[in-house]
């Protein structure tokens, strides 16, 4: 006999309507076209790819010209923390050829002022200072544009205040984020991401590219109780657990009884970001980088080379081409690869009307994704086979 | 007492568990040569083998003994909160290089012993003592062989496992004798570190030091007191006392300024009012001016916290003026010497994990050598290493796995 308890309704009641509501949420989502391309090398062939990529979106000019733009990149982790001997840029960092062929191509579309910002691990230092300690050298970007800046946004950097973006439907997790001012002085925001896995979040594209965009001096774990510390101490640990809440003179989160799984947690505080932080440009860089992990602290990460550039005008939409691109189903969720651990970050966003992440409303151009699918987990299956 | 050279001491603090004289044989070929407060008939039967026996008072007439010696440790945090963690929530490490540094600084021509004893009632296993043989002779001075009961009791029981590590510790100790010429090497540091380092400026002064080799940041201490000059000193100098200079160092200062050097100085250092044309700064909170070819930058309010005064600092010196680059090196110490004309180079590494690291750890000096060997602990005889070019110089040395200590050493 099959007897259904309070729990067991209470339980199918919620999921019924969880999926109604992601129903909606597909439906309403807009969907915009996503180009892929392919790019064995950082070489020549980079700047012209790109610039085709931008023109299948409907040309650069019409996003940046006489526009401020402020570009995340990603580097993660410290500039003396590399797997093996590899230059980061190789294995998890943006690569700088594609941060510069990105500027090089936005400046000669018109952007007026390009920022590039990121939050490195626990310092003020200049983020100039940080790419020379990587040996990159950042006047390769200062002269591929006009007017092109840097900024550290992991504290106040050269901000007065703090700027508090809201997220417009209340958010999962936060209602608002306060940030460095780069992130509201600008008419443009540009996410380059590197196409990689995260082993909280699944997948790590440029959505949770903007994990970073979160000052440590607030959100972290040596965060000020009450104001923000002048320095980030630690990295964003809090986000994962929810051990502290942010420093009072910022929201904390909407409910602090919610669960304090990273795997619950993690995604949807970066599809809050994303809402708060729309992204405007989206660029994946997917010629190398490494499998299993975000960074070479994770065990069992490879190296990997995909040869592939992904770019489009609405994150969601990109992220999950790269989803597929990575060989896994951007419509998959918790329990299923690449979330075998937590929820998907695509489909929170979604819920919050940033993007849809069916691909059957994704208009992909350029190269088709069966054609040059890069499974993740079948590299490195056989890396492991091959010891 | 006969004339001994001091220098060439090689010290152990007799154990109290070792009553015979016959345990005298364990030195049998080993540097060991100087025993400190043995009892009288032990004192006795040393002088007879002629070797030297001292109590610490006579033997603190020529050796300078390291003030409050850490028992050099990594502590992992529990949280970024606890004491054990860092400032930022890293693992804290406990070392003495950079007041072996400081020593060496204020007590010019003074053989350091480091006293580093292991806490009362623990038992050190083998990597244990051979950090504390590393952490101090990578800097230069010398350990003082310092056993716990339990090992020194062991070794006179002729126990296989406390004489295995007596073997590893006399192994270790022949190993950085043998190489003692890499101690008289000049530092190859980056920023001179001028201070009393005394009284009310000691705090800052000594923190500074300790939180600067965190951060990789190679220093150079100068003492007011024992230097008249900045001859041989990197050209960035940070003068981190609340007292304007001397007269006599105002003038040593500023001519380094003129000549192209940067000076880091103290709110009430009174440098600010050198004058000199404004200039950006790369940290918020401080004031900088272009004087003769050179430059100063002052705070705008007091240096409080040592922590934020390393970070910044590190900031203000800008990584072009870096002298060696380090990947995945975690919580290792790194100390780079370097002969004065430049042709032969050493670096140390010293591993306070105490176990290969997880990532292949490698080493790029700013300065040009063509050839290089690493030698370790493990492989005392060392092996050939291949330098590989990088863009801007900063040519890398991989590092093989290595337990407590690693040596590159470089020639042109």
């Amino acid at each position: 006999m099959n007897i259904m308890t309070r729990r067991d309704w209470l339980a199918v009641s919620a999921g019924a309507l969880a999926s109604g509501l992601t129903a909606r949420a597909q439906t309403a989502a807009p969907a915009s076209p996503v180009a892929v391309a392919r790019c064995s090398s950082y070489g020549q062939e980079l700047t012209p790819t790109l610039g085709r990529m931008f023109d299948q979106l409907g040309g650069l000019a019409r996003i940046v010209n006489n526009k401020t733009v402020a570009i995340k990149v990603n580097l993660t982790g410290g500039p003396d923390q590399r797997l093996g001997r590899i230059a980061n840029e190789d294995t998890y960092w943006t690569h700088p050829a594609v941060i510069g062929a990105t500027i090089h191509l936005m400046g000669a579309a018109g952007a007026r002022r390009i920022r590039i910002l990121e939050s490195p691990w626990a310092t003020i230092e200049p983020l100039e200072e940080f790419m020379l300690a990587a040996n990159w050298e950042p006047r390769d970007f200062t002269s591929a544009a006009p007017k092109v800046e840097f900024e550290n946004t992991n504290y106040l950097g050269s901000g007065k205040k703090y700027v508090r973006l809201w997220t417009p439907k209340g958010g999962h997790v936060f209602r608002a984020f306060d940030l460095n001012h780069s992130y509201q002085d600008c008419d443009v925001f540009c996410s380059i991401a590197k196409l990689k896995e995260h082993a909280t979040a699944g997948v790590t594209l440029t959505m949770k590219n903007c994990f970073g965009i979160t000052p440590c001096t607030i959100y972290g774990e040596g965060a000020g109780v009450d104001e923000p510390g002048l320095v980030p101490r630690g990295g964003r640990g809090p986000f994962h657990s929810g051990n502290r809440q942010p420093s009072k003179s910022s929201l904390p989160e909407n409910d602090p009884k919610s669960s304090r799984e990273g795997g619950y947690r993690v995604p949807r505080i970066v599809a809050d970001l994303v809402n708060a932080r729309p992204i405007h440009l989206a660029i994946i860089d997917g010629i190398k980088t490494i499998t299993a992990g975000e960074g070479c602290w994770i065990p069992g990460v490879r190296t990997a080379a995909p040869g592939l550039l992904i770019a489009g005008t609405n994150a969601v939409c990109t992220d999950a081409v790269g989803t597929a691109l990575m060989g896994f189903d951007p419509m998959g969720d918790r329990g299923q690869p690449p979330f075998e651990k937590s929820d998907s970050t695509l489909r929170l966003a979604e819920e919050l009307g940033a993007g849809t992440r069916d691909l059957k409303r994704i208009e992909v151009v350029g190269e088709k994704i069966a054609d040059v699918r890069v499974p993740f987990r079948e590299i490195n299956r056989v890396h492991r086979t091959q010891g | 007492m006969p004339a001994f050279a001091f220098d060439h001491a090689v010290p152990l603090r007799w154990p109290a568990a070792w009553r015979d004289p016959v345990l005298l044989d364990l030195l049998n070929g080993t540097p060991i040569n100087c025993v400190l407060d043995a009892p009288s008939a032990i004192a006795e039967a040393v002088r007879t083998r002629g070797l030297t026996a001292l109590t610490k008072d006579e033997a603190a007439r020529s050796i300078h003994f390291l003030a409050d010696p850490v028992w050099p440790s990594i502590k992992a945090a529990q949280h970024a909160d606890s004491a054990a963690a860092g400032p930022t929530g890293a693992p804290w490490v406990d070392a003495n290089g950079w007041s072996i540094h400081l020593a060496r600084a204020l007590h010019p021509g003074n053989p350091i012993w480091v006293e580093a004893v292991p806490e009362k009632g623990t038992v050190q296993n083998d990597s244990a003592y051979l950090l504390a043989i590393a952490d101090s002779a990578a800097n230069g001075a010398r350990w003082v062989v310092s056993l716990d009961d339990a090992t020194a009791g062991g070794i006179a029981a002729k126990e296989p496992r406390p004489v295995e590590r007596w073997r590893k510790m006399t192994s270790a100790i022949d190993f950085f004798e043998k190489h003692r010429d890499w101690s008289n090497m000049p530092a190859r540091a980056n920023l001179a570190v001028l201070s009393s380092f005394t009284g009310d400026d000691e705090f800052m002064a000594k923190e500074f030091l300790n939180l600067a080799a965190r951060r990789y940041l190679a220093c150079l201490p100068v003492s007011k007191q024992h230097a008249a000059s900045l001859t041989g000193a990197p050209p960035c100098v940070i003068y981190l006392d609340e007292q304007p200079p001397t007269a006599e160092w105002k003038h040593v200062l500023d001519q380094h300024v003129q000549q192209g050097g940067l000076l880091i100085a103290s709110l009430k250092s009174g440098v600010a009012q050198w004058g000199g044309t404004p200039a950006p700064s790369p940290v918020p909170g401080y004031e900088v001016r272009t004087a003769g070819k050179g430059r100063t930058i002052v705070p705008k309010t007091a240096w409080r916290d040592p922590y934020i005064v390393a970070q910044e600092v590190r900031i203000l010196l800008g990584r072009r003026n870096d002298i060696l680059r380090l990947y995945n090196t975690g919580s290792m110490d790194a100390y780079y010497t370097r002969t004065q004309d430049g042709s032969t180079g050493v670096i140390h590494l010293v591993n306070y994990t105490r176990q290969p690291a997880y990532m292949q750890v490698s080493a790029a000096p700013a300065d040009e050598y063509s050839g290089a060997s690493v030698l370790s602990l493990e492989r005392p005889s060392g092996d050939m290493a291949k330098i590989t070019p990088r863009a801007e110089s900063f040519n890398e040395i991989a590092v093989p796995p290595f337990s407590v200590y690693s040596a590159i050493e470089l020639h042109r």
